[in-house]
């Protein structure tokens, strides 16, 4: 755990406030802009893990029919030999892709300390306390004529970056973990695949939901520092997708924003495949319906909502056609 | 816009959102950095007790002798029944100051850029606000140790106030006399946060007060009626953190710049400066016998330098910030004296350097962190760990002698 605690101190802390404080001292010795310049330096730096992890997404993507259709396969049959066969036959379809399915992970694997670090990096860079001025120092490489700056002017905008949001001028305090709950749900938005059946997208939509939200409700106690770092990560994060995902359309709430004219047709007709697969399933169901009557009945329910969406998302589909 | 959730998936979003909302308020219980946490209270004695503010921001005393912790003298406290619970401040860095019956004192919490202060007046009879206008309380940072003058002012140092941003300093005279009581006599702002200790020259009524933007003032501390209190001001190439040194009509104060100064007050110029290395926080510890002062550093550097020129002398290093202020004293072993000085290391234990040449000859084994300044109390060192406790030790040959708990009382020896 030492080592660890090592590793983590001097490979990625010490290299981070050092960096921040280095901005600070020739940027005009204004922590706001050097928040802002390090985030953009870290979002560029970690581009070629962005589309490393782009690719991975669409691979997978690709291969999501051919998934759905080994499970419809094997859907019926729970034996421990079943089971090993889907098992074999997904890893079979993996590998021909050349897909790790936990692969897309790593990326992010890897950018999760980044991006701990350097909220840490934020509030031990911000000290309000004499402990944490004390501890700073042992921080600072012996060459960096940052040092001698400490404390760090907290002043960008009006707002002092070490106060926590709730503690900033209205109507800031509540605009900014708004706009940060809304960037992230672009994002999340942005980076998450087209599900191929109901409980994915389920929870997919759920998880759109639940992380802005959280992220949202967090910033409102951080310190301003690190919740206009999140903002501007976020932004930042944003245009890198787009433009390393092929300026893909976002969907936000059924309309399509940017992308260009090929992405923006290939975006609805993957929508439109999706829908009629939702009502091949819906009428597959109906069939099938011999359970008692509440469960019956609150299937039917389910049934017709997803009919609705269902022809509801092919219309809008043939009307943006026309 | 259209709502893409049904009822259920309403009801996990909200139930997550709440979840999300207890982990925020749990998250921001972990952001230690934000928390002052103190412990850097070094011990007082009035000769009959020993004062010292404990982890909670308690000001608690134990008897000088028998080394019994008194339940009955606390402050501030809480009544559950008849008995006083303590009830804590938050940190105390600075070490009470014990004079005219009273224990002097200074301790403060902080919410992001909210804090509340609160400037003790507490007797040594009964623990109860010595003041008769009661508490002085602030909204502010209170960092330094308390000052008394000679014509009976308490001089603080603090942050800004109320949480307004301007002015980010001041330095705050109230009466420390009991029966006129905590009123502000005048205030001093400032440029910058004060977080060391103020020094006075009573001859001349200098209060000398360092500030977080590298100023040091010269503040007239008269009892006259002035518009302008500020007498001179010298800037720093770094933050100033650590204690002003008067001594001998000199001022010696280190900073963040890694520098250590000796200014001369009468032509308020630069007699010499030293680059230390590393950032200067504790004190400097002149030594007139030799003609040398002991400077040390957050690096764990300890130097001696020529107290007149500023050449040096000597250095030596240690594992661990130097923050508390290190101690002189004769140490004797088999009737042979020797001055040594005791170094309080923030990684553990401190340790003992011979003047001469620099060279460790002793260690207190403190099994914690020290970052107060050990004291030589009734032929014991006291030394005030980071894990809140008090111990003594031999001075002749470090052994401990004892250890009590700041929190209860309990022994831990």
């Amino acid at each position: 755990m030492e080592f660890l605690g090592l590793i983590w101190d001097q490979g990625i802390m010490r290299p981070m406030i050092n960096a921040l404080a280095l901005l600070y001292h020739y940027l005009f010795l204004n922590y706001g802009v050097s928040i802002i310049v390090f985030t953009v330096i870290v979002r560029v730096l970690m581009i070629p893990l962005t589309i490393r992890q782009t690719r991975q997404m669409k691979k997978l993507q690709a291969l999501q029919p051919r998934m759905k259709a080994i499970q419809d396969k094997f859907k019926d049959k729970k034996d421990p030999e079943s089971r090993r066969a889907q098992s074999s036959e997904s890893m079979a379809l993996y590998r021909e892709a050349g897909v790790n399915p936990i692969g897309c992970l790593g990326p992010m694997v890897i950018q999760m300390p980044i991006w701990i670090g350097f909220y840490r990096a934020i509030i031990r860079t911000m000290p309000t306390t004499p402990e944490g001025m004390a501890n700073l120092s042992a921080s600072f490489y012996a060459w960096n004529p940052a040092s001698a700056d400490v404390p760090f002017s907290r002043l960008f905008l009006g707002i002092d970056l070490a106060d926590t949001v709730s503690q900033v001028y209205l109507p800031l305090n509540f605009v900014l973990p708004v706009l940060v709950g809304a960037s992230m749900f672009i994002t999340t938005k942005m980076s998450s695949t087209i599900a191929m059946d109901e409980r994915q997208q389920s929870q997919q939509r759920i998880m759109q939901w639940m992380m802005p939200v959280m992220i949202g409700v967090f910033t409102y106690q951080f310190p301003a520092g690190l919740g206009i770092y999140i903002l501007l990560s976020n932004i930042v994060g944003v245009f890198i997708q787009y433009f390393v995902g092929g300026r893909q359309p976002i969907d936000l709430f059924g309309k399509l924003y940017l992308g260009t004219a090929e992405t923006r047709a290939e975006a609805i007709a993957a929508k439109t495949a999706l829908a009629e697969r939702n009502q091949d399933n819906d009428d597959s169901d109906e069939e099938e319906t011999t359970d008692d009557d509440s469960t019956s009945i609150h299937r039917q329910e389910r049934t017709r909502g997803n009919r609705r969406r269902a022809r509801n998302s092919r219309r809008r589909a043939r009307r943006r056609r026309h | 816009m259209r709502l893409l959730l049904n009822p259920r998936q309403i009801r996990r979003v909200l139930l997550a959102s709440v979840l999300a909302i207890l982990s925020a308020v749990a998250l921001t219980g972990c952001l230690n950095d934000l928390t002052p946490q103190g412990r850097w209270s070094a011990p007082v004695s009035d000769g009959n007790f020993i004062y010292i503010g404990n982890l909670d921001g308690v000001l608690v005393r134990v008897d000088a002798v028998s080394h019994a912790f008194d339940v009955n003298w606390l402050y501030p406290y809480e009544l559950d029944g008849v008995r006083k619970k303590p009830n804590g401040l938050g940190a105390i860095y600075g070490a009470p100051v014990v004079e005219n019956g009273a224990v002097y004192a200074a301790g403060y919490t902080c919410a992001g850029s909210n804090c509340d202060g609160e400037v003790l007046a507490v007797s040594t009879e009964n623990g109860e606000i010595a003041w008769n206008s009661g508490r002085a309380t602030l909204e502010t940072k209170l960092v330094g140790q308390v000052e008394l003058t000679a014509n009976d002012l308490l001089l603080v140092g603090t942050g800004a106030l109320g949480g307004d941003r301007e002015p980010p300093g001041y330095l705050i005279a109230f009466s420390s006399d009991p029966i006129a009581g905590r009123r502000i006599q005048w205030r001093v702002a400032l440029d910058g946060e004060v977080l060391g200790d103020i020094a006075v020259d009573n001859a001349t009524n200098t209060a000398y007060v360092g500030t977080a933007a590298g100023t040091l003032y010269a503040i007239d501390i008269s009892e006259e009626d002035l518009s302008e209190r500020v007498k001179w001001q010298y800037s720093a190439d770094g933050a100033i953190a650590g204690n002003i040194v008067f001594h001998s009509g000199a001022i010696y104060f280190g900073d963040l710049a890694s520098n250590f100064y000796r200014l001369n007050p009468r032509s308020q110029s630069l007699d010499w400066q030293f680059d230390a290395e590393a950032w200067v926080w504790a004190e400097g510890i002149p030594d007139e016998e030799k003609g040398t002062i002991y400077v040390s550093t957050l690096g764990g550097h300890i130097y001696a330098l020529n107290i007149s020129t500023g050449d040096l002398i000597w250095s030596n290093r240690i594992d661990g910030q130097i923050i508390g202020t290190p101690l002189l004293f004769d140490r004797v072993r088999n009737e042979f004296s020797q001055r040594v000085l005791a170094v309080p290391s923030g990684d553990e234990d401190v340790h003992v350097l011979n003047v001469n040449d620099g060279q460790i000859i002793g260690t207190f084994p403190t099994d914690s962190a020290v970052k107060s300044s050990p004291v030589l109390i009734n032929d014991f060192i006291y030394i005030h760990t980071l894990d809140g406790e008090l111990k003594w030790y031999s001075p002749s040959d470090q052994t401990l002698q004892g250890c009590i708990g700041l929190k209860d009382g309990g022994r831990c020896d």
